[in-house]
């Protein structure tokens, strides 16, 4: 292990990971680029380069590109990637406070400290995680998915009917595509382009870019001002690394919460931060804050989404299992450089595992650096004229959306996402629920079918006790706050 | 009663896919019925609730009650804006990638008040066609080509076989 983590330290390891990070943060920041489309148009490129530097760099992209979408989210509230988007609820709420330098700094500290964690549980705990992983059926899937997405439900202040009316929404419209278990068609109108679903990039751009376009634009057209920046020097830095230090107890719940997801197989990094968030908040001192510029539901938000990436490597590199897209991305680089992943991995290539898990904790440093002392200066962007910030990402909202498969059938899903996005804002039924559920939708279904045919009996489930504590957590957090809402209650409204 | 209206139509969409959902064939069609059969009830719910307090529209959101005001002006140049680029995707097979993205851009710029007019249509020229090559060269993404996009394929590849 020790010769693996110094090889991560030579110059050239060190300048690969340092590389792999500006380019996925590059990547990052442009809505519809995403992780794992950096991820696959640079395995190609570590062709020829050592195995250990190669993956040392696709890592640094890996990282680099889920915070990268964090920039645009707290500057123009537009997120870069699907799992930048509570980061922009709570950093563009603190940027329109004139904190953007703040909010950034935070925002890159917290996914570097994020990485690194996951980075240490990969180096020590990586084998032993694995294994708990493996115990999750479709049982505890089901109850998994479903206390996610009641806990993102209670979280929010709107109404208890109209976050539940936005949770529906969503998964109705995870339904749309090909039936996961028969292979039948539902709502697809004899369109080809509908049978695998919508695509869920381009409705994420459409509810969260294109909409954001809009809003700036009217406040471009009605001659809005530029907002005044205080980048604060060294005392910025100061002001960042305190704030991280005295909130150690979110960064333990948000990278548990990051990692425990990040190792289940098909629950991406998109979902995590809407958990993270939502318990976070529970925690909290300050619950009024959260979705106002809360610091904390920030540092949550970043760190969970960090300790996911690298979650999601650790039943990748033991077990040969995806956790995410990008993740999957690795297993091509792994085989482009001769490497088999699986348990034997760690034996046989355990120079090349562990130089890259060292490069993986370099990577994370190089982020939290640039995230002290250069992030800051990213706020000059909101010096931007509106009216070229619009523009630009209009533009590259079409291009986000019509990238992912080519396709301009995309572009019209996003507008129609965006229609929808400003109808349910009309009505006050949250964003948030809907896109959870449409995230998880699809592998909520899958797991219910095969749920419902291997646990028939009551029996059967109390058989699985991680479920039955997962569903009885679920049913206990929904009772609470059911009657916490009636009226009469203290804490109702 | 705008609010009113849109939950309607929310709920309307919703039934109209839920009645889409009887005809599905086999057990593909019950976790769909489901669904939206919550959604409907929650919708229902939710359409009672504004019948009883009958908020305005937009009255906890600022951002949208200022996206949809026509007070403060420019409610034009926003329609104009969003009319520019829900005309993109639909001008880009007509009259080509780069034509039609500098067009779009250069107007959009134009409309929300671009100081130096040049400048504007300048860049949005410069940046287009950076972004084209960007596509052809770095990350592989075919965009609709006509007139100017055949010409720059054409002369990208006399390029590479003059240096070949």
């Amino acid at each position: 292990m020790l010769d693996g983590v110094l090889a991560a330290l030579a110059p050239a390891a060190l300048a690969f990971g340092v590389v792999g990070v500006v380019v996925g943060i590059v990547f990052g920041a442009i809505p519809g680029l995403t992780a794992t489309l950096a991820i696959a148009l640079f395995v190609p490129v570590t062709f020829a380069m050592e195995p250990a530097n190669g993956l040392i760099m696709l890592g640094g992209i890996y990282a680099g590109a889920i915070f990268g979408g964090s920039i645009s989210a707290v500057l123009i509230n537009v997120p870069g990637t699907p799992a930048s988007i509570i980061t922009g609820w709570e950093g563009h709420a603190m940027a329109r406070q004139g904190q953007a330098p703040y909010a950034l700094g935070l925002a890159a500290v917290s996914s570097g400290v994020g990485g690194l964690v996951s980075a240490l549980v990969m180096l020590f705990l990586a084998p032993v995680v694995a294994r708990l992983a493996l115990t999750f059926g479709p049982a505890e899937f089901v109850a998994l998915l479903v206390f996610s997405l009641v806990v993102v439900v209670v979280m929010l202040e709107t109404p208890l009917a109209r976050n539940l009316a936005g949770c529906a929404i969503g998964l109705a419209l995870g339904t749309i595509g090909l039936d996961p278990v028969n292979g039948v068609p539902r709502f697809t109108f004899g369109v080809a382009d509908l049978a695998s679903g919508l695509n869920l990039v381009a409705v994420l751009i459409g509810f969260f870019c294109m909409t954001q376009a809009l809003v700036l634009a009217r406040e471009a057209a009605q001659g809005a001002r530029r907002v005044e920046l205080a980048f604060g020097g060294v005392r910025g830095a100061w002001r960042v690394l305190a704030t991280v230090v005295s909130h150690f107890r979110t960064y333990l719940r948000a990278c548990s919460v990051g990692l425990f997801l990040g190792v289940m197989p098909a629950i991406g990094p998109e979902s995590t931060p809407f958990v993270a968030h939502a318990v976070e908040k529970r925690f909290s001192r300050e619950p009024e804050r959260f979705g106002r510029g809360s610091p904390a539901g920030l540092l949550a938000a970043e760190a969970s989404v960090s300790a996911n990436v690298g979650g999601s490597l650790i039943p990748l590199l033991s077990l040969g299992i995806p956790g995410s897209g990008a993740a999957a991305m690795f297993i091509g680089a792994l085989t482009l450089h001769g490497l088999r992943p699986g348990p034997l991995l760690f034996t046989e290539r355990g120079d090349v595992v562990y130089a890259f898990l060292g490069g993986f904790v370099v990577a994370n440093l190089a982020m939290m650096l640039i995230g002290l002392f250069a992030i800051r200066y990213f706020a000059v962007a909101l010096l931007v004229p509106k009216g070229v910030i619009a523009s630009f990402v209009a533009l590259f909202s079409l291009f986000g959306a019509y990238a992912v498969n080519n396709s301009l059938f995309d572009v019209g899903v996003m507008f129609a996402a965006a229609a929808l996005a400003l109808a349910l804002r009309a009505v006050s039924i949250p964003i948030l629920p809907v896109v959870l559920a449409l995230i998880l939708g699809g592998l909520l279904e899958e797991n219910l079918v095969v749920f419902a045919i291997t646990v028939p009996t009551l029996e059967a489930l109390l058989a699985r006790p991680i479920a039955v504590a997962l569903f009885a957590v679920t049913a206990l957090i929904l009772a609470l706050t059911v009657w916490r809402r009636v009226p009469g209650h203290p804490r109702f409204g | 009663m705008a609010r009113l209206a849109i939950l309607l139509l929310l709920a309307g969409v919703v039934g109209a896919l839920g009645w889409l959902s009887l005809g599905i064939a086999g057990g593909a069609g019950l976790y769909p019925r489901i669904v939206i059969g919550a959604a409907l009830i929650l919708l229902a719910a939710t359409a009672v609730a504004e019948l009883r307090r009958r908020p305005a529209l937009g009255e906890a959101d600022p951002e949208l009650a200022a996206l949809v005001s026509a007070s403060g002006g420019g409610a034009g140049r926003t329609i104009g804006f969003l009319a520019v680029w829900l005309a993109h995707p639909l001008a880009m097979p007509v009259a080509g990638f780069l034509l039609a993205t500098t067009a779009a851009l250069a107007a959009s710029l134009l409309l929300l008040g671009a100081r130096r007019r040049w400048l504007a249509v300048l860049g949005a020229c410069v940046f287009t066609l950076l972004l084209s090559l960007a596509m052809r060269l770095v990350i592989y993404v075919p965009v609709p080509a006509v007139g100017l996009d055949e010409a720059l394929d054409r002369l990208l590849f006399a390029l590479r076989a003059g240096r070949g």
